[in-house]
């Protein structure tokens, strides 16, 4: 008798936890019924992501959708500007060899297309951090007249239109309504799984490699001078800074300011991540330096002081040629061969 | 057995009882309450095609007009307030459909009206949002991430902008250019708000545009034919049009 007393004791109390924790969901973006769950591993070591994954569950359909949309040029006005063109995997998702990207019309950007990974530990966006949420990423290059110059309203007509898409839609989300939250949350599900931690760095960090002489002495190096910005493990502390750079004068981009609208915010723009950075040329945020050379030879020579000029860089920073040499080693060392080739993330 | 159907039963019991402790505080629950917009210029009836003229003596035409609705709350007659969660209406004066439309509050006499122009803090950085806060409404600022709040697009002979245009957008919701106002209109002497069961009692409001150019800021359009950002601009012109509501009647 007391046996099934306290059996019904136990069905009773899980009973209840399941209807709270049924109640509590509805908060939650579930995904279809029918999807597949996909893991997003946090690479040990690395800090919690900044994400919200419970607002925009990862599926395969999501990812697949997702992948569809990013490698799709009906996203841009004429169909010529798809995300992967200014996003290339073999220039870790950056444009390769470009200061500028191309845009609608024979325009240029103004600045340079950053690289694509590790975007589930950043929070803001943009050189200048101007937004907010992966999610809302997207909209600002589809929008921009010198990028895809389309209208928000204009692709969710197109993808509406297809029955290919509205069936990939039903199958991340449940049914087939296209909407703007729902694509680019599927936008968001592809770019999140694109994860960078297999450079011979990251090797080095789980004991499966060793560095090289120069390698070591690089890291060394980078440890002393160069983390104070590019913080491991992401190879950037997020911040925005002012490294010298002064205004170049045909695009007049002062950078963060034009968000906050705060002069103290003159000129800085957000620490660029290293990874891959071998691959991701030219470098600033207007493209400016073509090699890493450039790049090395303005920290030591080229600073230019001005009233928001980080203090880490103000004084310049000495480097011996052999430093830049060991530098240059270990850099190339953060080139993660598997992410440039990962078919997950191929067109 | 016995006991173990009565186990369910006490379970499921249970189980109804949280879940439905848990609808009451939903939006969707409660009796419909109609709010009915009707855009005036002075007082003149938006109309297409019409020129109207500012305190200022200043004339101008709208082409658009448009503001968000949220965070709608009623205070009942104990002093107690009903929030109204999760809705967002965007009011468009070319959409008339988007003119009324109706909330669900919890029974009872109501004897005020709060609410938000534009969109509170929280949807502006909680990724992309659907419904009338979806970015292809254009009340979106796409490179410097969030909403506009209110809208207000037409010509004025005194614009010096291109084409005389007079294009207001009043968005922004950091410290220091926050554009998120509160609106308490008065209601007409002796009216209360009742909602109830057997019918749906509507509350008629009226917005003037003409309050954007006056009030706590004079902002002539000569001197601002156009706002495009966050700002001190913008948060004046939220300052002024924060008085722009007015109760005409309530029809219970």
């Amino acid at each position: 008798m007391q046996k099934v007393i306290s059996t019904i004791l136990v069905l009773v109390v899980l009973t209840g936890i399941l209807a709270i924790d049924a109640c509590k969901k509805k908060d939650v973006q579930s995904p279809a019924a029918a999807t597949t769950p996909l893991n997003f591993t946090v690479p040990a070591g690395w800090p919690q992501p900044k994400y919200r994954f419970d607002s925009n569950q990862l599926t395969k359909e999501g990812f697949e959708l997702g992948k569809k949309l990013f490698y799709d040029g009906r996203l841009s006005k004429d169909g010529n500007f798809p995300c992967g063109s200014c996003h290339q995997q073999f220039a870790a998702f950056a444009t390769f060899d470009h200061d500028l990207s191309h845009g609608f019309n024979n325009t240029l950007t103004t600045r340079n297309s950053p690289g694509l990974a590790n975007l589930a530990w950043q929070s803001e966006f943009m050189w200048d951090g101007g937004i907010n949420h992966l999610d809302l990423q997207p909209l600002a290059p589809i929008t921009a007249p010198n990028e895809m110059a389309e209208t928000i309203s204009g692709v969710i007509g197109k993808l509406q239109s297809d029955p290919v898409y509205r069936g990939m839609f039903k199958a991340a989300f449940g049914t087939e309504q296209v909407n703007t939250q729902r694509m680019t949350r599927a936008l968001s599900q592809f770019i999140l799984m694109m994860v960078s931690n297999n450079s011979k760095y990251d090797k080095v960090k789980r004991g499966e490699a060793t560095f090289t002489l120069s390698e070591g002495l690089g890291y060394e190096i980078f440890k002393a001078k160069c983390a104070g910005c590019h913080a491991e493990p992401l190879f950037t502390d997020q911040s925005y800074r002012n490294v010298g750079l002064p205004v170049n004068n045909s695009i007049k981009d002062f950078g963060r300011m034009l968000i906050t609208r705060n002069p103290a915010d003159s000129l800085k723009f957000k620490v660029p991540t290293l990874r891959n950075v071998e691959l991701s040329f030219p470098y600033e945020h207007d493209g400016r330096f073509y090699y890493l050379d450039n790049v090395l030879e303005h920290y030591r020579n080229g600073v230019v002081n001005g009233p928001t000029t980080d203090p880490l860089v103000r004084g310049k920073i000495p480097l011996s040629n052999f430093e830049i040499g060991q530098l240059k080693s270990f850099l190339f060392a953060l080139t993660d061969s598997t992410f440039l080739k990962d078919k997950r993330f191929s067109e | 057995m016995k006991f173990f159907s009565l186990a369910v039963l006490v379970s499921l019991t249970f189980c109804l009882g949280s879940c439905q402790r848990e609808l009451i505080m939903e939006p969707g629950a409660g009796r419909p309450l109609k709010l009915s917009f009707k855009n005036v210029a002075g007082k003149t009836v938006m109309q297409p095609g019409t020129t109207y003229q500012n305190s200022f003596g200043e004339p101008y035409t709208v082409s658009m007009f448009k503001y968000y609705i949220s965070n709608i709350k009623l205070q009942a007659q104990s002093g107690n307030w009903a929030n109204v969660d999760g809705v967002y209406h965007l009011v468009d004066e070319a959409d008339s459909s988007s003119k009324s439309f109706e909330i669900n509050v919890p029974e009872g006499v109501y004897t005020r009206i709060s609410f938000i122009i534009g969109v509170d803090s929280i949807r502006n950085v909680s990724g992309t949002q659907a419904g009338d806060l979806d970015p292809l409404k254009g009340m979106f600022w796409t490179w410097n991430t969030g909403y506009v709040m209110a809208k207000l697009e037409g010509t004025s002979p005194l614009s010096t902008a291109p084409n005389q245009n007079l294009t207001l957008h009043a968005g922004g919701f950091r410290t220091g250019e926050n554009t998120i106002r509160q609106a308490s209109p008065a209601f007409p002497p002796g009216s209360v708000i009742t909602v109830r069961s057997d019918k749906v009692s509507e509350v008629f409001l009226e917005a003037d545009a003409n309050s954007w150019f006056t009030g706590p800021h004079q902002l002539r359009i000569a001197d601002h034919p156009v706002c495009t950002n966050a700002g001190e601009l913008a948060v004046k012109f939220a300052d002024n049009y924060r008085y722009m509501f007015k109760i005409v009647a309530i029809n219970n």
